[in-house]
């Protein structure tokens, strides 16, 4: 049963400190502000980006679960905890050296995250607090795999 | 702390959800408003202790977490919805006290998503009627009042009391039916936001039937957003109605923040109507312009057929009626009155139990339906209303993603004003409503400004078929250029 607290900061968390309430923008904004936060985390050492990486999908899970079991709402639009969580990923995994290689990938991720190409699409069909994750982390999901195979080919071509 | 019954429906969702309130406490305050506002006529079944027993259903979800998109939100269902073990009489005599052992599929809907019944609405009997005057349980008066005029005006219809429910905040949204216009006219008399959907796209089952091939049911709301919230709940494929479209309804809530930059609007030149009103022409012309500065194109369109439609709707719509009325023979339902023999009992019934208005109908639908008359009247209706039809397709396959018009030809007129002496005067209401219906296309009418004696006036847009999203977004822009409708002034109680 959750109380009146847990709730609020349930919403807390799945809007990131309320971010999702400013409307139509809300991803690109929630990514924006978060972005300094990654971009010094990805610095840490692997445990320290795996800790922090496990706990932000780990809070994305239970502040869905939480506020869309109070509102009702089946992926509610203003929940973007979920999308921070996959930027986390891209930059955890990638660890671009210069700001502009992360900027490029988390535009990047953040289009591909709005388009939802397959198998992004399949993911957000998983019910509940999972599904809610689980597109944005094939979202990333994609950018790895294309700064894999792009990291291949130009190694081949040099 | 703002009045409960102030919020709108997502207003009220958000604040259940963050445990500002209970449902019963919400619930409550509705139906307090409900008791004070019997003047009103909006309510002809009060059904409070189901409506407590199912907000503290929904407290107990909200306290589990497994809340539905709607719970714990207090609405009115018009009585036209079959709603099992509740009275269920379409406002006719015939129907007597017809209690249903089965749920419209709609409201069902609607109670798997948590909402709560505060009761049953009035309307227009069988829903023929542009004024709530034809109801059995006598009229609607609407929450509206001329500036300095004490004259109780029309809330519309037939969904007249949906709309006052919802404008005098005796409910936070209402179910409603539109057959020539009914959910959009009555939402533009008042101040509401009122959707017909895309034929297909809510089950008509356990609907009473008008007028089958044109009947819809969408909601009737204080806000855009709670339009889409309502309809989300209220659509969806129906094995049981073979014409509900079985197609997945899409996110309507997240469309309605989606804008109008890059969209064209059509704006058909035949509903510039001879003997408009002058503030109806202005309000169509700000409500392009709000458009335009948002983003979107205008484009003139033409729909040469408009002027078949209303003369068409009124052969086609009769005719469906008599044919669905005909059930109604003192032998299954409701209402019996004895006669000599079955045939005098059935005469006797159907004399006493339909009202004038549907008796009306009644005879001009079986007139153009009968041997002789079939080809000149019904056949060529049907005709006209392919033609309709296909006057949208065409404008949209231009490009045109939606179309504006306004939603009446004027604002609400006072009871007893109208269509006493000729009918037509009142079916002129429809005017601009009707082609919808033949089309089968989905319409909203949203709240746009005032006329002179402050009465609210509406704006129409209409879409392609199943693009109820686009009407959303389209909506909203015009939802907050005019500025949130104000609610009218408590003279009620």
């Amino acid at each position: 049963m959750s109380t009146g607290l847990e709730i609020a900061l349930a919403e807390a968390v799945a809007t990131v400190l309320w971010i999702g309430h400013t409307g139509f923008p809300r991803v690109g904004l929630a990514v924006l502000v978060t972005a300094p936060l990654l971009w010094w985390a990805q610095a840490l050492p692997a445990f320290g980006r795996a800790a922090i990486g496990t706990t932000l999908f780990a809070l994305g899970l239970w502040a869905s679960a939480t506020w869309g079991g109070a509102t009702g709402i089946v992926d509610d639009g203003r929940i973007v905890i979920d999308e921070v969580a996959g930027a986390a990923l891209v930059l955890f995994v990638l660890r671009p050296r210069r700001p502009s290689v992360a900027a490029f990938l988390l535009v990047a991720y953040v289009t591909i995250d709005r388009v939802k190409p397959w198998p992004v699409d399949r993911a957000e069909a998983i019910p509940g607090a999972l599904g809610v994750m689980a597109d944005d982390l094939a979202a990333a999901g994609i950018v790895l795999a294309a700064a894999a195979l792009a990291s291949v080919v130009l190694r081949r071509l040099a | 702390m703002t009045d409960l019954t102030d919020l709108t429906l997502a207003e009220a969702r958000e604040g259940l959800a963050k445990k500002s309130f209970s449902a019963r406490e919400l619930t409550q305050a509705h139906l307090d408003a409900v008791a004070k506002a019997r003047a009103l006529n909006a309510y002809v079944l009060e059904t409070p202790e189901k409506a407590l027993a199912m907000a503290d259903a929904s407290d107990a979800r909200l306290a589990k977490g497994e809340a539905g998109p709607l719970e714990g939100l207090p609405i009115g269902v018009k009585d036209l919805f079959c709603t099992e073990g509740v009275r269920s009489t379409a406002c006719s005599r015939i129907l007597d006290d017809f209690t249903p052992r089965y749920e419209s599929t709609v409201t069902a809907n609607l109670w798997r998503a948590g909402a709560v019944m505060l009761g049953k609405i009035n309307c227009d009997e069988f829903a023929m009627g542009s004024s709530n005057e034809t109801s059995a349980f006598g009229p609607v008066v609407s929450p509206w009042r001329r500036a300095g005029s004490d004259a109780a005006l029309v809330p519309g219809g037939s969904s007249g009391g949906s709309a006052a429910a919802v404008s005098a905040r005796l409910a936070l949204a209402a179910t409603a039916t539109d057959t020539g216009g009914s959910i959009r006219q009555p939402a533009a008399f008042t101040g509401t936001v009122g959707i017909k959907p895309t034929y297909g796209r809510c089950s008509r089952w356990g609907i009473v039937a008008f007028a089958s091939s044109l009947d819809q049911a969408g909601p009737i709301t204080k806000s855009v957003e709670d339009a889409a919230m309502m309809l989300q709940a209220m659509a969806g494929p129906d094995a049981k109605d073979t014409t509900c479209a079985d197609m997945p309804v899409p996110d309507y809530r997240a469309a309605v923040s989606r804008g109008v930059r890059g969209l064209r609007i059509g704006i058909p030149k035949e509903y510039r109507v001879e003997g408009m009103p002058a503030e109806i022409e202005a309000l169509w012309q700000q409500g392009q312009d709000w458009l335009r500065a948002a983003g979107a194109e205008m484009v003139e369109i033409s729909l040469p057929h408009t002027k078949y439609a209303l003369p068409a709707y009124y052969i086609v719509a009769p005719a469906e009626a008599s044919s669905n009325l005909a059930r109604y023979d003192g032998v299954r339902y409701g209402l019996r009155v004895p006669g000599r023999d079955i045939t005098d009992m059935y005469e006797m019934t159907r004399a006493e139990g339909f009202g004038r208005e549907v008796k009306r109908r009644v005879m001009i639908g079986t007139y153009v339906l009968s041997a002789g008359y079939y080809d000149a009247y019904y056949l060529r209706a049907q005709k006209i209303r392919t033609l309709i039809k296909r006057d949208f397709e065409e404008a949209y396959a231009a490009g045109v993603d939606a179309i504006l018009t306004p939603a009446t030809p004027s604002a609400a007129f006072g009871i007893g004003e109208k269509g006493s002496g000729d009918p037509v005067e009142m079916y002129l209401n429809d005017i601009f409503t009707v082609t919808v219906n033949m089309a089968g296309l989905p319409g909203i009418s949203v709240p746009a400004g005032f006329d002179a004696q402050g009465l609210p006036l509406g704006l129409q847009l209409i879409g392609r078929a199943f693009d109820e999203e686009t009407l959303f977004a389209t909506g909203r822009v015009i939802e907050e250029a005019a500025g949130r409708v104000t609610y009218p002034q408590p003279w009620w109680g």
